[in-house]
Order: C-alpha cells, then sequence, then structure tokens
C-alpha cells in the first residue's frame, strides 16, 4: 500500500464532498479562536474573546516548528504549492527516525474511523503483533466505520465513554469541539509548541497548515494527519470516452456539455455522471472557495457570488437533458457502487477526492485520467483548496507527563515520513506475510493488505506522496501532472483559520439546509431561482452572523 | 417472577425519562447534566419557530395516516384469507414466503424496491429498451409517503397477521358449526363470527399503533431521503436524528422528542376512551 493511498480517504459520498468539506473547513475554523491566528504568528498575545470556544486566562502560543522531514530523492519532485512527490516504489533500506523506547508497554487505546471491513484480531496479524513490538505497547484500536461515525462519537462523549487517545476526522463534524477539547483533552502547547515540537522530530515534520487544525483556543490539543491540498477533481473513464468518440479534454462548459452528452448511451446503460457535481460547476462558473475577503475587511459567502444560481441552473439543465444515470438521487450515497460502476464503464465521469486515485487505480486494468479545471467560457480554471488536514488526534485529559510524552513518542513513530523505516513497517508489515519482494521492490500481499486496516496511518503523519507501484500503470505520473496543472488555479477558502461561534454550534444544519436547496435544483425538484430565497434564509438563520464573525475573526488575527 | 421484568423496564424505560429534562436546558454532552445551563422552554420556542420542524410534524402525520388507512388493514386481511387456505401445508408455505420480508433489513428493502421501480431498475431498463419513457418512483418526492407504505407493507403485512391469526384460531370451531347449520354461507360466517372473534384484537392493536403512531419508521426514511428532499421526507424522527445527533443540539431534539412522546402519549389515551365507549375494553380497563 502506498502510504498515500488508504490513508485517510475520504468517504464521503464524493470523496471529499463540498458538505464534507465545509464540514471539515467549518471545523477548523472552529479550531482557531479570535487571537488564535495573531499568537501563531508570533505575538503571543492573551487569547482573548473567542466566546464560547475562549479559554479566558490560556495564553496563545506558537505553532509548532516546521523541520522539513529527510526524504529520499523523488523520482518526480513535487513542489511546496501542493505538487506531491512521485516514487516508483517505497526504499526498502530507508533510513530509522526513531529511536529508543517507544512505549511503555501498556495498552494503548485509540479511537479511530475507518473505512474497510474491521482488521482481523491481535493474535491472527502479524502484522498488528510486529507494530506492538516496534511499540512496545498493546495497541487496541476502537474502529468506528466511517458511516457510524457521527452516532457513534457523541455517544462515546455523553457515556464518558471516549478511549485515552481519540483521532477526529476534520471533515466529519464535531459538534463544539474547541470546548470539547478543553473540557476533555490535554493542552499539548508545553511539549509542541515552538522548538518544544523538535523532540518529536516526525511531528516536526507535519506542515503549519496541517497544525492549524489543530490549534483550539490558542492553544494546541491535537496532533494532525496532513491532507492533500486539492479538494474533489472529475475522472475520466478514458476508454469509454473514446470509444463515444468525444473529446475528453474539455475547455469550456460547452465541451463539457458535449462531451457529457456524447458518453451517455442509456441504451447501454453508460451515462456521463452518478452523482451531484455542484462543487464542480461552481469551480467552472468562478465561484469563490466558501468565502471571500473583500478589501473593506468584510466576508461575503459564495452563496451570495453572481455566479452561484447560474452555475447551479447549467447544473440542473445538464441533469434535465439525460446525462446522469438514472439512480442518481440513490447513488449520491453510495460510493461504493459509484466506484464499481466507474470501473465497469458505465459511469464515463467520476466526481471524488484527490485520494481518491488510488481506489480507482487499485484495479489495474482500468484507463482513467483526471480532468483539468477550466473556466466556463474557457482559460484558467479555479480549483478550491481544502482544510489542510485530514483528522486530529488527541489525549485525553492528564497531568501524567510520562503518559503525555509516551504519546507523543507513539504519535512521532506512526507519523514517520515516506521512506523511513518505521514508515516502511507501517506499510508493509511483516516480510512473507503482509509483503513479498517481487525485482526489489515490496508487493503487499491479500493478507497484506487486509491486516493493514488497523487504521493507524488515519491519525497522524506529515507530507504525503505519491507512490503505487501496485496501482494502475502510470497512475502517480498522470495525478503528478494533473496537480501542476491545477496548482496554479488553487483557490483559498479566507475563513478556513478563522473561528465562528455560528458555524460552531449551527453550522451543520445551515450547511444541510443550503445542500438540501441544491440537491432539490440539481435533480429538477425546484427551479434555480429558488436558491435567492434558500440563500436569503441562510443568511438570517446564521449565515450573516458567520460573516460577522469572520470578519472579527480576520480583524484580530492581523 | 415480575423482578426481572421490572428491573428491565425501570433501567431502561424508566431511568432514560429522567433524560427528558435535557429539553429544558443548553445540553453539552461533555458538560453533562450539571455542568449544562437551564434554558426555560426555550428550546421549544426555537423548535415552534422552525419551519423545518412544522414540516417533520405534517410528514409525520402524513405518513402516520397513510400507514393507518392502508397498512393496517393489510395483515388483517391477509389472516383471513390465510385462515381460509385448507391445506395445511400450503397454509404453511405461503405463511413462511410472507413472513420472510420481515427479517430483512431495510437496506436490502430499499435495495431491492431500487433495482425494480429505480431510474435505472428492472422496469424502467425495460421502458427505455422499448423506445417508451421511463420513470422514477424512488425519487419522486410526490409519491414517496405511498412508497413507504408500500415498502412498509411488503416488508412487515406479512409478519403481522400473526396475532390476527392467533385471534382467529381462538374463535370457538362451535359457533362456525352453528352458523353453517342454519345456513351461514362463507360470508355471512366470516362477518358474523370471524370479525367479531376478531374486534377486541383489532381495536387493541390499533390503539397500541396509535401509542406508536409518529415512530414513521427511521432507517427506511434516512437511506431514500436524500433522493426526495427534506420537504418530503423530514419526519420527526429524523429531524430529532440531525438536529441532536449530526448538529449537537440536544436540547432542541429532546424537545422535539419529548412532544413527540406525549402526543403519542394522548393519542393512546384518546384511542383507549373511544374504544370504552364503544363497549371495547381497549388496553386497561376503565
Amino acid at each position: 500500500m502506498g502510504i498515500r493511498n488508504r490513508s485517510g480517504f475520504s468517504a464521503s459520498n464524493e470523496g471529499v464532498s463540498r458538505r464534507s468539506l465545509l464540514r471539515g473547513a467549518g471545523l477548523a475554523a472552529a479550531l482557531v479562536p479570535m487571537s488564535g491566528v495573531l499568537a501563531a504568528c508570533g505575538s503571543g498575545s492573551e487569547a482573548g474573546g473567542g466566546g464560547a470556544a475562549s479559554s479566558g486566562a490560556a495564553k496563545a502560543v506558537p505553532l509548532p516548528t516546521y523541520v522539513p522531514p529527510v526524504k529520499p530523492k523523488p523520482l518526480l519532485e513535487g513542489n511546496a504549492q501542493g505538487v506531491m512527490d512521485v516514487y516508483a516504489s517505497f526504499p526498502m533500506d530507508g533510513p530509522r527516525t526513531v529511536n529508543g523506547q517507544v512505549g511503555d508497554g501498556s495498552d494503548f487505546n485509540v479511537l479511530i474511523m475507518t473505512y474497510g471491513q474491521p482488521s482481523p484480531p491481535v493474535s491472527e496479524s502479524p502484522y498488528w503483533q510486529l507494530l506492538n513490538k516496534e511499540l512496545n505497547l498493546n495497541v487496541k484500536p476502537l474502529q468506528v466505520p466511517f458511516d457510524s461515525f457521527q452516532t457513534k462519537f457523541p455517544a462515546l462523549v455523553a457515556g464518558d465513554d471516549l478511549p485515552e487517545f481519540v483521532s477526529v476526522p476534520m471533515y466529519m463534524n464535531v459538534s463544539r469541539l474547541p470546548q470539547l477539547a478543553e473540557a476533555q483533552f490535554t493542552d499539548l502547547s508545553e511539549f509542541l509548541s515552538g522548538d518544544a515540537v523538535k523532540k518529536y522530530p516526525n511531528l516536526a515534520g507535519i506542515q503549519n497548515y496541517a497544525w492549524l487544525n489543530g490549534y483550539l483556543n490558542g492553544r494546541i490539543y491535537g496532533v494532525p494527519k496532513s491532507d492533500p491540498i486539492f479538494t474533489s477533481q472529475i475522472y475520466t473513464k478514458t476508454d469509454v470516452i473514446e470509444a463515444a468518440g468525444a473529446n475528453p479534454n474539455p475547455t469550456n462548459l460547452q465541451e463539457f456539455k458535449d462531451l457529457a452528452k456524447a458518453v451517455t448511451n442509456p441504451k447501454a446503460g453508460v451515462y456521463a455522471f452518478g452523482s451531484n457535481i455542484a462543487d464542480f460547476m461552481m469551480m467552472m462558473f468562478g465561484v469563490p472557495n466558501k468565502w471571500t475577503k473583500r478589501s473593506d475587511g468584510t466576508f461575503v459567502s459564495a452563496y451570495e457570488h453572481e455566479a452561484f444560481i447560474p452555475a447551479m441552473a447549467e447544473l440542473a439543465d445538464l441533469y434535465k437533458s439525460g446525462c446522469f444515470h438514472p439512480d442518481t438521487p440513490t447513488l449520491m450515497n453510495n460510493k461504493t457502487q459509484r466506484d464499481s460502476m466507474f470501473r465497469g464503464g458505465k459511469l464515463a465521469m467520476l466526481w471524488d477526492g484527490n485520494r481518491a486515485v488510488g481506489i480507482v487505480a487499485d484495479d489495474k486494468d482500468v484507463v482513467f485520467d483526471i480532468m483539468v479545471p477550466f473556466g466556463k467560457d474557457g482559460g484558467k480554471g479555479v480549483h478550491w483548496t481544502g482544510g489542510g488536514a485530514y483528522a486530529m488526534t488527541m489525549i485525553k485529559k492528564t497531568t501524567d507527563k510520562n503518559r503525555i510524552d509516551m504519546f507523543l513518542r507513539v504519535l512521532d513513530y506512526i507519523a514517520a515520513p515516506f521512506g523511513s523505516r518505521e514508515s516502511f513497517i507501517m506499510s508493509y508489515g511483516v516480510e512473507g506475510v503482509d509483503y513479498t519482494v517481487k525485482d526489489g521492490v515490496a508487493v503487499l500481499t491479500t493478507r497484506g493488505q487486509r491486516e493493514q486496516d488497523l487504521g493507524l496511518a488515519y491519525i497522524v503523519g506529515g507530507p504525503q506522496v505519491l507512490c503505487d507501484p501496485q496501482g494502475a500503470p502510470g497512475v502517480d505520473k498522470l495525478n503528478y501532472e494533473w496537480q501542476q496543472k491545477a496548482v496554479p488555479m488553487l483557490l483559498d477558502n479566507p475563513a478556513q483559520h478563522l473561528y465562528s461561534e455560528t458555524f460552531n454550534t449551527k453550522g451543520s444544519s445551515l450547511e444541510q439546509q443550503m445542500q438540501d436547496a441544491i440537491t432539490a435544483v440539481f435533480l429538477g425538484r425546484e427551479p434555480a431561482s429558488s436558491l435567492t430565497s434558500a440563500v436569503q434564509k441562510w443568511k438570517v438563520a446564521g449565515g450573516d452572523r458567520m460573516a460577522k464573525e469572520y470578519a472579527e475573526a480576520a480583524t484580530l488575527a492581523g | 417472577m415480575v423482578a426481572p421484568a421490572a428491573i428491565v423496564l425501570l433501567l431502561f424505560t424508566y431511568i432514560p425519562l429522567l433524560g427528558s429534562v435535557i429539553a429544558f436546558m443548553d445540553y453539552v454532552p461533555f458538560l453533562g447534566f450539571t455542568g449544562s445551563d437551564w434554558v426555560g422552554w426555550d428550546n421549544f420556542t426555537a423548535l415552534f419557530s422552525d419551519p423545518s420542524f412544522w414540516t417533520a410534524v405534517w410528514n409525520t402525520v402524513q405518513i402516520t395516516f397513510l400507514q393507518l388507512a392502508l397498512f393496517f388493514p393489510v395483515p388483517i386481511l391477509l389472516a383471513v384469507l390465510l385462515n381460509t387456505v385448507a391445506l395445511p401445508a400450503a397454509k404453511r408455505f405461503v405463511q413462511s414466503v410472507i413472513y420472510l420480508p420481515h427479517f430483512l433489513s431495510w437496506v436490502i428493502i430499499v435495495a431491492l424496491f431500487q433495482q425494480v421501480l429505480g431510474g435505472a431498475g428492472v422496469i424502467n431498463r425495460f421502458l427505455i429498451t422499448h423506445g417508451l419513457s421511463p420513470f422514477d418512483v424512488m425519487s419522486n418526492p410526490d409519491t414517496f409517503k405511498l412508497l413507504l407504505t408500500t415498502q412498509s407493507i411488503w416488508k412487515d403485512a406479512g409478519w403481522g397477521t400473526i396475532i390476527f391469526l392467533a385471534a382467529i384460531a381462538a374463535i370457538d370451531p362451535a359457533l362456525y358449526e352453528s352458523a353453517a347449520m342454519d345456513g351461514a354461507g362463507a360470508w355471512r360466517r366470516f362477518w358474523h363470527v370471524t370479525l367479531p372473534g376478531m374486534r377486541p384484537i383489532i381495536v387493541l392493536m390499533l390503539i397500541l399503533r396509535l401509542g406508536d403512531a409518529l415512530t414513521v419508521g427511521f432507517e427506511q426514511i434516512l437511506l431514500q431521503r436524500d433522493a426526495v428532499g427534506p420537504g418530503a421526507a423530514e419526519v420527526l424522527d429524523t429531524f430529532v436524528y440531525y438536529n441532536g445527533v449530526v448538529d449537537g443540539s440536544w436540547g432542541t431534539a429532546t424537545a422535539a422528542g419529548l412532544l413527540k412522546g406525549v402526543v403519542s402519549l394522548f393519542l393512546v389515551l384518546a384511542a383507549n376512551k373511544i374504544a370504552h365507549r364503544f363497549g371495547e375494553e381497549g388496553v386497561y380497563k376503565r
């Protein structure tokens, strides 16, 4: 398994869907109180305000100092803007990045959200046994499937039943997380802030933008698993498109519509899409990434942008023209079936997260490409950025410094960078059981793939790379080239790491209302003009308050 | 002998009732009951001023009515029909077949309906290949409530016959023999013997059903909500789920749940009173 592939693949309905992202973004925003970012920039001022999320007396602390991790020379070099390094295979003789004993032989109970089947029990898993030995711990993951996390997590909180270590996926909406962190989890600031993090070199290799997600109330409560900067994109089934004689690389809206119509063949059961591509349409129309910060410091929602409703009107027209699979209304909730239909050639295009490329490419025979963003009238398109972190891992409140230190040592091990000995062990397990070596390249066995569903790769980590020697040929290069083209089009969300109390407490229901309104337009239940009143309702119900709070937070942050 | 049941009832029914105080609090799970603020009737005020709550109420009432009108009589009719099957082996076979869907989860049931009635289902594939216009029952908000009721009937009507078959079995065969001696045909025997014999159970089941009337299905609706939108599919249970579990507004969600419980209690009491007026025992005696 390449580190990138399944280490935190988003299982929301559309990979990282807009709703998920907004939740993630909101969560991220919720994590930083008004003075947090200012402090992160080095002011070291008192954390003031922040409403219910503020910690009155807490002093904001600097983010952990970034120390770039040592890495093997890549086949294709990435860049600081977000293009990921490409490697042909995992080096099997990488350097050791963790020295000394990691754990103290105790139990390591950790809550992890997972996507696959539960891993085999420790007695039947050499991979797990090896990991226990490496970490000198008895790792006991409490694996919660992604589709029940939103139910399970609040129940664990309400029942005061959270395990000692908790990993919270950023795109899941965890209500009042800043308050939850303050009440239940340990402030890790003195261990991680500034140069203190250097005691844990692999944690120091996590990028600052990822740490911002774990920065609550001006303090550091969580350790992040960093995320690629890209949101979702359209995968194209090249062979299906070529068979239809269509142009797989549209450069404007008209060409895109022509492509969708050309590949749709109801009699053969082939359709262009099987899910809502509202985000793609918005990007094509140049709609901002959730929020715009005006020159006067005010914030305006993307829903109020002039191109929002026209983009949705075009989306509805596309649906009406029959380019979407007839089961789209129900397929939107069935990612597995959509993936399978794409691979089987029943969907010519698939809207999914950037990391879904690993899932798509699992089938070596699948022939696909990734669509380069474009503007509706041609020219450069817009591609939204994500929140910067997939998950954040925290430790329950304790004053036991040894326990905290051990927790951070364990995370330091798990966060070992690509190419290191520790990372190889995490990715490949036991030779002869979990992987075999063919032509000098480690190849995971079926059993290895199964045993790796333990989920530790989801909880912490620094920069990810493209390394999928077992995937479809050329998949990493293909993704790398797409990333190079997408980087100049990246558009940030200015509210990404700002705190809004309204978003923190009402964000998801507000977003749910807007998503319901968009879905109604998409499926033709309501005209696009209905979005005007939906946006108005959204503004009155909390959107305006969010804008105000983001503006205040941005002012405080300087 | 009663003690274990009483303890279970106390632990899992009466003690959890105390949690209803959340309806009057700005409840934060990690602060608990003692750390959360009391807000009086604020949650109810917020609830009543929320249009989506009233949409959920209206949808719930509509589905309840449809289920009472269309679902409730079906097990009774099925039981009567089954009773007319003379061959025991055939009767057992039919019973087994109609019980079976009860054991399938809603995920399976919805998937089966999707395969048949969905946009790319068997029927629509047939229509498309013959050049006819397809129709999509599964994502049509106008017919969604009928679809829900149909799914419920398909899944549980057979299972629901059990109690009515038991009621029929309890009728004294001598009554049928006497009626037959007096020249009553099949229809007369049904009207004057079977139906009166089943009546107390029918009334009892109706009252019990009313107590649960506002619970119109959670998983079944949640699975299909996005396809038709909340305007057609949001019911009280999904409203509570989205507000409480997903959004963390435990107070508002509990207020909605409490309201639902109170209305259900009144429905049971009212139905029981009406039953007494008509000379039936109802759930409990006067």
